[in-house]
């Protein structure tokens, strides 16, 4: 008898442990309690062809995240990361066209890790995006390092979009707007900022600045008339070190252009430069209008209503502006602290260079990371399109180029473009004219060859634009 | 001992193994898909007020004000009674009708559909940025009107039948666990929620629509329902004001000149300015059942057109009416039948008469407000008249006699809707509170016959006969003499309301049993 009691008494406490253990410990819970993926809701958002949301509800706190695949291919794509929630919502973020895609949910809690029954979705055709992309040519030597790349560029006609293309040409994302997009610009934070304004203002100028993140939503979004921004922008913009949006202006000034055979009164058409923190409150402005003498140019009644037509600006890393006027076929140097012009570079300018290196309504101009100033001299004087990598020295205001890349006459464009260097020993092209994007070796020899139905204004490579498989602790 | 741990350990392990091989077990997760932008643009928010008017009719056909309503409203009371083929019209009819009488309870289902579109499309309304996608505030507003407007409408008939019912305000997305078995509120509650909709709608509801947005509610219309609750509630001021706001509204009665009553029940005739509120219907081949109703079909009597008679009306009726009344045209008074007789009323109910075998004499008369004339079958396309200028006229006479006795003012309106009609006009010399209620009852009678007013007209009149004590004062004067067997008649029967559907206390856990007690035998 007492034996028997003994026993029951032994199971009884074993199971309490047991239970004990299982509520106490996250591992063991987990195996009374197993993570589960309770609902998955695929939403369609009709006003984007290639972007899909869904929304993932998990039984605990957990990580999600999805990874896709379309039929017939070996890669997997991956979704954003959704942290420590019991609701995910997460975006499908990279498709091409008319495809059909699979999916699956992963949650992962700690060790545990569940997948989700697969599940299709399909993209549609994009009519809002007319103008195709067609790879013509890849050198098969890069072949394997392209497969990774993702370019942005951009459609400047109405209805415009922000478009990244994958190396195919293919378009894996978009984001459409009724308003031209003027220019592009792909941020550290992988987000995509550009100027958005209507097809009939000139000079790729535009009336708001929008920042758009990769799931389609707007993080920032500055408005002509509302808030600091009371000038158009137009070419260019950009953040700096410290998150604050440069942009180039539309300014203009009244000055006494009687000794030109003009007014008493006369308004003279000009470019600045405005600086927004990231509250979109105004930090900073400056107008070439104050430091350039329209009596010095004897052309500028012809010229008064976009006086040298400033295309490209860049922030230095000692934090002057480094500004491109196509017109002086010259690029200056802003002092960010006073606004006084530091140098003049280029034809005219302060530094002295032989003819070959002169170059004329240059585009793009920039520091690469060796701080060497590299443009695309569109060659307007010479009919021949080049990329030019210069060495400055500013101090004694020596130059020299290093290297030229000399495009073949069929590819001279008069307006627009870019030369970016790209993966070390390459440029890459946009090239708007002949409606090409390209990728060539130092030597000048094409890699890559996509032509573009449109006109494109500029093309980059978007770094960590696809989502790898993300590493949960 | 050595035992004991061994058993132990099994058991542990067993535990552990058992529920670890659950973990890889079913996945049961659900799996759904919509579309992102879909019901948030204006004309999502249109879509919803139009799903909101098509549960007026509730899938066409019989459905709600399509028909089974005025089963509820008319066969209980003194002019419509039934034949012999419908067992659920029969008890309505002969007052014999319980808890588990099918059109009572198809009634209540169409009218608690309706308030559920109502705040479904309240809720989605609300939700669409109307300024921010291309649209106006005000339209927003105009469709909020819209659906307040029909729940008003849809809890008027509920509390008319039911007096106390569920009040549900809400979109299903916001029920509580409460909300899936709701309580009854009281009528006086319910009506209060009516107000607020009804107020809210005659602001924001526009005078007219364009020409192809037919039938859709007014500021007219909900001044015209406020006039109504408010007459159900003995407002007399109220009403009578809220009437005078309908008037001059660009509303008028159809003069002789185009042909008075009788033309604008024409099927030929679709819009009129004394309609304030109808049902449109189609009368498409395959309407039936989606978006027609079949008051054309059930109206007439087959030998006339090939209609089921399913709405006869006593010849008592029809003795009523002055010979030289213009409404009395709207009853099948004398009518060439299909097979070449000729259909009379007898002399003694005030028709033509005759003998056989040129003459039968007619044992019902039809009513021929909803002819069945271009009509497919049952596809029927009749206007439902849900509210018309002459109601707004008789109501703030009805008002003003209550409040004041017999004056000019509520005589000059009664005088309108007679003289319409071909009748001399009453003289205010000649009556007392008393008469007068009585004049414009008989003459409401009238006026309205079959369309879906009488049993209200009664209690309310009973009610003002009586000072509020004996609501079914004039039901049981009017009602009972024409009862197969006058023994059905209870004193201990409420019929001012009827029973809670079976089904409706079966599903609903709020209501007892008992909840029908004094509803029925």
């Amino acid at each position: 008898m007492r034996r028997k009691y003994k026993v029951i008494l032994s199971i009884a406490t074993s199971l309490l442990l047991v239970a004990i253990l299982l509520f106490q410990n996250d591992t063991f819970s987990g195996l009374i309690f197993p993570l589960k993926i309770k609902t998955v809701q695929l939403v369609n958002l009709p006003a984007n062809r290639l972007r899909f949301k869904v929304m993932v509800t998990t039984n605990q706190k957990s990580s999600a995240y999805l990874k896709y695949w379309s039929r017939n291919s070996k890669d997997t794509l991956y979704s954003d990361l959704s942290k420590d929630s019991l609701h995910h919502t997460l975006n499908v973020m990279c498709t091409v066209a008319k495809t059909d895609y699979t999916f699956e949910v992963i949650a992962v809690k700690g060790k545990d890790y569940v997948s989700s029954n697969p599940y299709h979705f399909e993209t549609k055709p994009i009519y809002q995006a007319t103008p195709y992309f067609d790879l013509v040519s890849i050198d098969p030597s890069i072949e394997k390092e392209m497969k990774g790349m993702y370019f942005l560029t951009q459609i400047l006609t109405q209805p415009g979009s922000m478009v990244i293309i994958n190396y195919k040409g293919d378009i894996v994302w978009y984001e459409p707007f009724k308003k031209g997009v003027k220019v592009t610009n792909w941020t550290p934070q992988h987000t995509i900022l550009s100027i958005i304004g209507a097809e009939k203002i000139p000079s790729s100028g535009g009336d708001e600045i929008v920042e758009t993140n990769l799931a389609g939503k707007q993080v920032l979004h500055l408005q002509l008339g509302k808030g600091d921004m009371d000038k158009m922008v137009h070419h260019e913009v950009r953040y700096d070190n410290e998150g604050n949006i440069y942009a180039l202006t539309f300014d203009k000034k009244v000055f006494d252009l009687t000794k030109a055979k003009g007014l008493p009164r006369d308004t003279v058409h000009g470019d600045g430069i405005v600086v927004f923190n990231k509250a979109g409150h105004k930090i900073w402005e400056w107008s070439m209008l104050d430091h350039l003498d329209p009596l010095g140019d004897p052309l500028i009644l012809k010229h008064k209503k976009d006086w040298v037509h400033a295309n490209s600006l860049f922030k230095d890393t000692d934090g002057n502006f480094l500004i491109s006027y196509r017109d002086l076929n010259q690029v200056w140097k802003v002092d960010y602290k006073t606004g006084k012009v530091l140098w003049k570079f280029g034809e005219g300018g302060d530094f002295p260079l032989k003819d070959n290196e002169l170059f004329y309504a240059q585009h793009a101009v920039h520091f690469d990371d060796a701080h060497h100033l590299i443009m695309l001299d569109n060659g307007t004087k010479t009919g021949i399109t080049r990329q030019i990598t210069f060495k400055i020295d500013a101090l004694n205001k020596r130059a020299k180029a290093i290297s030229m890349i000399t495009l073949p006459k069929a590819y001279f464009t008069t307006a627009k473009g870019n030369a970016y260097g790209i993966d070390g020993n390459k440029m890459l092209f946009c090239l708007t004219d002949p409606r090409a994007f390209l990728i060539t070796d130092k030597s000048g020899k094409i890699l890559w060859n996509i032509q573009v139905g449109g006109d494109p204004y500029r093309l980059e490579e978007a770094p960590g634009f696809l989502f790898k498989k993300p590493i949960i602790k | 001992m050595k035992n004991i741990f061994k058993i132990a350990a099994l058991l542990c392990c067993i535990g552990i193994l058992s529920v670890a091989s659950c973990k890889k077990g079913l996945k049961d997760e659900t799996f759904s898909v919509y579309d992102e932008s879909k019901l948030t643009n204006p004309e999502n928010g249109n879509q919803a007020v139009i799903g909101a008017y098509a549960a007026l009719k509730d899938n066409g056909g019989y459905g709600y004000y399509a028909g089974y309503l005025y089963w509820l409203y008319e066969y209980p009371v003194d002019v419509v009674t039934t034949t012999i083929t419908s067992r659920q019209g029969i008890q309505l009819d002969q007052l014999t009708y319980d808890a588990s009488n099918s059109v009572i309870n198809d009634v209540w289902v169409s009218i608690f559909k309706m308030i559920s579109r109502t705040n479904e499309a309240e809720e989605l309304i609300n939700n669409i940025d109307y300024a921010g996608k291309g649209s106006t505030d005000k339209i927003k507003q105009q469709y909020l009107g819209e659906v307040r407007f029909l729940r008003a409408l849809a809890y008027y008939d509920a509390t008319s039948l039911w007096g106390d019912v569920p009040l549900i305000l809400k979109s299903s997305s916001h029920f509580t666990a409460a909300d899936q078995n709701p309580k009854l509120v009281a009528k006086a509650d319910v009506e209060a929620a009516m107000i607020a909709d009804l107020e809210f709608a005659a602001a924001n509801l526009p005078d007219s629509y364009p020409a192809n947005e037919v039938a859709r509610a007014t500021n007219g219309a909900a001044k015209g329902l406020l006039t109504r609750l408010y007459m159900r509630r003995g407002e007399w001021q109220k009403a009578a004001d809220e009437a005078s706001l309908v008037m001059n509204k660009g509303y008028d009665l159809r003069t002789k000149a185009e042909g008075g009553l009788a033309s604008m029940f024409n099927t030929n005739n679709r819009s009129d300015n004394e309609f304030i509120f109808v049902l449109k219907s189609s009368n498409e081949a395959g309407a039936y059942g989606i978006n027609s109703n079949s008051f054309g079909i059930n109206s007439t009597p087959w030998d006339l057109n090939r209609g089921y008679g399913n709405f006869p009306i006593h010849l008592d009726f029809y003795a009523l009416f002055d010979k030289t009344d213009d409404r009395r045209n709207l009853l099948t008074g004398s009518y060439k039948t299909l097979y070449g007789q000729t259909m009379n009323v007898p002399v003694e109910y005030g028709g033509e008469g005759g003998s056989p075998p040129d003459v039968v004499l007619a044992k019902y008369v039809y009513n021929l407000k909803y002819p069945h004339v271009n009509n497919y079958n049952y596809a029927g396309f009749n206007n439902v008249t849900i509210l018309r200028y002459a109601d707004i006229l008789m109501m703030r006479a009805e008002a003003l006699n209550e409040l004041s006795g017999p004056t000019q003012a509520s005589i000059d309106l009664i005088n309108q809707v007679r003289e319409r009609s071909n009748l001399t006009g009453l003289h205010l010399a000649d009556y007392t509170k008393e008469t007068l209620r009585n004049a414009i009852f008989d003459e409401r009678n009238k006026e309205f016959f079959m369309e879906g007013r009488r049993r209200e007209d009664l209690i309310r009149w009973g009610k003002s006969a009586s000072n509020g004590t004996t609501p079914l004062l004039k039901f049981r004067e009017k009602v009972v003499p024409l009862l197969r067997d006058a023994n059905t008649y209870s004193t201990a029967v409420d019929y001012t309301v009827f029973p809670y559907p079976q089904n409706e206390i079966q599903s609903n856990t709020s209501l007892t049993a008992d909840v029908n007690k004094g509803r029925v035998k």
